[in-house]
């Protein structure tokens, strides 16, 4: 799993920042610890991602990947059973429409972050003409979502 | 409008999903809350209900986002449904879920039922 870390960095410039920007620096000063942060305040995954990555970019904080041992990356019998879904619904075209899409998160099936997935599978939905073909995807990607991550989390 | 039935499919959802708070479905000009909420609340959804009204379309939906909640609307037909749920949680996932949950009510035939026997009272 490529766990991430979050380094604060002394500025040598003045930037700006906006109020949610100032208070996920005030969060990170008091749990430097992602997943503590989380637990802490509840707030939403995608917005602080987002918020991370506008400060990574004003230089503010430092994001680094730290592999460790447990592995919350998405296994490649996911990706397989995945493809092999969208196959049904969209024809051989299936793989590279994934890929495609995978690449729209700057990512790669290897370090996909299981997180991500609700959001892959609504950009692939897009891809599926028939209202009940999106319907049917959609729910058949709900179950494997949630049958990976509980064996997950049981190992 | 007492809706504490705790073997509807709502709530059946709602404990399949731990994330969602509660559920509020508007139909006919009238609105059921799953579970039941005090009248402050009934207002403030009532609100949000009117000027959703007033744009949405059967198919359309709407994320409104609080301090601590996203609130999920989706028009289905004539049918508003309302998904209110904590906000550290996917969008995607609260989207797929509920979606998923109506079209499935929906398609089972039960939900119909269920809702009717609330909305033609």
């Amino acid at each position: 799993m490529a766990e991430k870390q979050i380094q604060l960095l002394s500025v040598k410039e003045s930037i700006t920042l906006t109020p949610s920007e100032w208070n996920v620096i005030v969060m990170l000063y008091n749990y430097p610890d992602l997943d503590e942060l989380k637990s802490k305040y509840s707030v939403n995954t995608d917005q602080l991602n987002a918020i991370l990555e506008k400060l990574q970019a004003k230089k503010a904080i430092q994001s680094t990947h730290i592999k460790t041992l447990s592995s919350a990356e998405v296994p490649s019998s996911f990706w397989d059973r995945l493809e092999k879904e969208l196959s049904i619904s969209i024809g051989p075209v299936a793989s590279l429409v994934l890929d495609d899409k995978i690449e729209e998160f700057n990512r790669s099936r290897d370090n996909f972050s299981h997180e991500m997935l609700y959001s892959l599978v609504e950009k692939l939905v897009t891809e599926i003409n028939s209202p009940d073909g999106k319907q049917q995807f959609q729910k058949k990607m709900l179950t494997l979502i949630k049958q990976y991550q509980g064996n997950k989390n049981g190992r | 409008m007492k809706s504490n039935n705790s073997r509807s499919p709502v709530f059946k959802f709602m404990q399949a999903n731990l994330f969602v708070k509660s559920v509020i479905i508007h139909e006919n000009n009238k609105t059921s809350y799953f579970p039941n909420v005090e009248n402050g609340k009934k207002y403030y959804f009532d609100t949000i209900i009117a000027h959703y009204k007033k744009k949405s379309t059967p198919g359309s939906h709407m994320l409104l986002c609080t301090q601590k909640e996203f609130i999920y609307f989706y028009q289905k037909k004539e049918t508003i449904y309302i998904c209110e749920c904590s906000n550290n949680i996917s969008i995607s996932r609260v989207k797929m879920e509920f979606n998923t949950f109506i079209e499935d009510s929906n398609k089972q035939g039960k939900f119909p039922m269920f809702i009717t026997s609330f909305f033609n009272r």
